[in-house]
C-alpha cells in the first residue's frame, strides 16, 4: 500500500473509498417502520409462557418436590425408592401382626421392661444377649 | 449468563439487546435495528446492486433475527457476524432466482459482485480501474478487503465475518494488496 507506483493505489483507493460513501444508501424511514412492526408481531405472537425461560436453564421441578429441592431424576427417583421401602416395610409388620412383636427383641425393646444385662461390661451388646 | 457472554475484550452488546427483546423489552428492538440495519442495508446493495432490492433483503434478514432471539445462544457467534451471514445468504438466493433457467448444479456460487457495483458508481479513471482490480482477486481476499476498506471493519471483525484468525485475516489483506500493488506497477508499466 505504501509503494509508490506511477498508478497511485493509495490514491486510487482513497478515492473509491470517498465515491462509495456518498452513494452507499441508507436504510429508509419506511424500512425501519416495517422492521420495527416485524419486531412487533413476532413479540406479540411467538411469546408462550415458558419462552422467556433461558433455553438451557433447568427444568423446574413441580410442586412440593421444589421445596426440598429435587430438581433432578436422580433425587426424584431416590426419593421414590425410600417411599417405596417405607410402604412394603409397614405391609409386612402389618401382615405379621401380633406374631412379630411378639418376639423377644420387640417385646423386651416394646415392652417397657429392662433389658436384662449379664453384666454391666456387656451393656454395648446387651440387645444381642437379649434376642 | 452474562459471564458467559464475555470473551475476554469482545463483549457483545447486541447479543444482550437481543436477550431483552426476547425477554418482551421492543426498545430493544429499536436500538438493535438503528445498530445493525445500516450496514445489513449496504451490505445487500453491495452485492445485489439495487436499492430496492437491498432493502427487501434487509427486512428478511432482520426478520430471522426476530425469529431467532428466544433461542439464540449467547457466546457462539456474534450477532453481527450472524447477520453477515444471514444477509449474505438471501443476497446469494436472490441472485440465484434471476436466474431461473440456469441449472444451478452447474452455477458456481456467485461471486460477491461488490466491486461491480464500485466500479458502476466509480468517478474516476484510477478508482474504476482498482474497482475491476478487486473484482479480479480471488474471493476471500476480496472479501476481506471490502470488510476493511468500505465496511471499516478491524481485522477481528473480519476475521469474525470470514470465521478465520486475525493471522489468516492480516495475510489476506497483504496478500491482496500485494496483488493489487502488482497490477497497478503492470499498468504503470504498460
Amino acid at each position: 500500500m505504501t509503494d509508490k507506483h506511477p498508478f497511485d493505489l493509495d490514491a486510487a483507493f482513497a478515492a473509491l473509498e470517498r465515491d462509495e460513501r456518498a452513494a452507499r444508501p441508507q436504510p429508509s424511514d419506511a424500512l425501519v417502520a416495517l422492521v420495527l412492526a416485524d419486531a412487533a408481531e413476532v413479540a406479540a405472537a411467538g411469546r408462550p409462557a415458558t419462552a422467556t425461560a433461558p433455553r438451557q436453564s433447568a427444568p423446574e421441578a413441580p410442586g412440593w418436590l421444589r421445596f426440598f429441592g429435587f430438581a433432578d431424576a436422580w433425587a426424584g427417583a431416590a426419593a421414590a425408592a425410600v417411599l417405596l421401602f417405607l410402604a412394603a416395610g409397614f405391609g409386612v409388620g402389618y401382615e405379621a401382626g401380633p406374631e412379630l412383636l411378639a418376639g423377644t427383641g420387640f417385646d423386651s425393646a416394646f415392652g417397657g421392661e429392662p433389658v436384662q444385662l449379664a453384666d454391666a461390661g456387656d451393656a454395648l451388646f446387651g440387645v444381642e444377649d437379649a434376642l | 449468563m452474562m459471564t458467559a457472554m464475555l470473551d475476554t475484550q469482545t463483549f457483545d452488546h447486541d447479543a444482550l439487546l437481543l436477550e431483552r427483546f426476547a425477554a418482551g423489552d421492543h426498545s430493544a428492538a429499536r436500538s438493535l435495528t438503528e445498530q445493525l440495519l445500516p450496514a445489513v442495508v449496504r451490505q445487500a446493495w453491495r452485492i445485489l446492486g439495487d436499492e430496492a432490492e437491498a432493502e427487501d433483503v434487509a427486512q428478511e434478514a432482520m426478520l430471522k433475527l426476530w425469529r431467532q432471539a428466544s433461542d439464540w445462544r449467547a457466546g457462539e457467534a456474534r450477532v453481527s457476524t450472524w447477520l453477515y451471514r444471514v444477509t449474505r445468504n438471501l443476497c446469494i438466493d436472490r441472485i440465484r432466482k434471476r436466474r431461473p433457467t440456469a441449472d444451478i448444479e452447474n452455477v458456481a456460487e456467485p461471486a460477491d459482485p461488490a466491486p461491480t457495483v464500485l466500479e458502476r458508481l466509480a468517478s474516476s479513471e484510477e478508482s474504476r480501474a482498482l474497482a475491476r482490480a478487486i473484482l479480479a482477486l480471488p474471493e476471500r481476499q476480496r472479501q476481506a478487503l471490502v470488510l476493511r476498506h468500505f465496511d471499516g471493519l478491524g481485522n477481528p471483525e473480519i476475521a469474525d465475518r470470514l470465521e478465520s484468525s486475525v493471522e489468516a485475516v492480516e495475510s489476506l489483506l497483504a496478500r491482496a494488496r500485494r496483488q493489487l500493488a502488482e497490477l497497478f506497477k503492470e499498468r504503470g508499466d504498460d
